[in-house]
């Protein structure tokens, strides 16, 4: 379930987020008002916004932490996939949380 | 007494072997990319609670050209991981609603496509001040 819905989440809203905010935004090609602290802030901030964030953020960690477990796997770490999986899915425990606290200090 | 036998094991460089092994795993190797993405996103969210001067400090740093390098890579990562992800998704057992008849593939694909230009763009029109 987690590992589906971080796919759909991930797959249709990182790329466009990831341009815009990594790339265009960078490089100037948002106008001033666009790019302002404030705008940007309050888009951030608001109750729709942070729960958008935390869910996408969360679900990615959740689905590339299996995705990644798997991968592992294939590559023949299967005798140890005990830690394996403790240490990616700790991992997207720890972006979880990581996630939740940086929304909540906005 | 029974004779134990040895787990079937793939043989070293398997997934060399062929287009489609490497394919594969360039796509499980994906979960990197997406991951570091959301850091990156993460600490651009951090940067806004902590102020005005953190949120510019974070858009040069990202500007420097190891940044765009890095998000450049990021960016690819990602864009093939989706690419393949709604590729599969096709193959997802679809939930049917009622006695209504699953519609065909290639109707899931447009709309899984559809759906990923629909929001980058909705999301690149928020983001650059033209809707909200």
């Amino acid at each position: 379930m987690l590992f589906g819905a971080g796919g759909f989440a991930a797959a249709l809203l990182l790329p466009g987020l990831l341009f815009g905010i990594t790339i265009a935004a960078p490089q100037g090609w948002f106008s001033e008002y666009a790019l302002s602290y404030h705008r940007l802030h309050g888009l951030a901030a608001n109750p729709v916004g942070r729960l958008l964030l935390v869910t996408l953020f969360s679900l990615t960690f959740w689905h590339a932490a299996h995705h990644l477990r798997h991968f592992a796997l294939d590559l023949g770490l299967g005798r140890v996939q005990g830690a394996v999986s403790f240490g990616l899915y700790g991992l997207a425990l720890l972006g979880t949380l990581f996630s939740l606290s940086v929304v909540a200090a906005l | 007494m029974t004779t134990r036998t040895a787990p079937a094991r793939a043989p070293d460089g398997w997934w060399s072997g062929h287009p489609r092994y490497r394919n594969y795993v360039f796509f499980a190797a994906s979960g990197v990319p997406l991951a570091l993405a959301c850091v990156v996103l993460l600490l651009g969210v951090r940067a806004l609670g902590q102020g005005h001067a953190a949120w510019q400090a974070y858009l040069a740093q990202l500007g420097s050209l190891p940044g765009q390098l890095g998000c450049w890579l990021l960016l690819l990562g990602t864009i093939f991981f989706s690419v393949r992800w709604l590729r599969v998704g096709v193959k997802i057992p679809l939930v049917r609603i009622g006695p209504l008849p699953a519609p065909p593939a290639p109707v899931i694909w447009v709309a899984h496509f559809a759906g990923l230009l629909t929001l980058t763009a909705l999301v690149l029109l928020v983001l650059g001040g033209v809707i909200l």
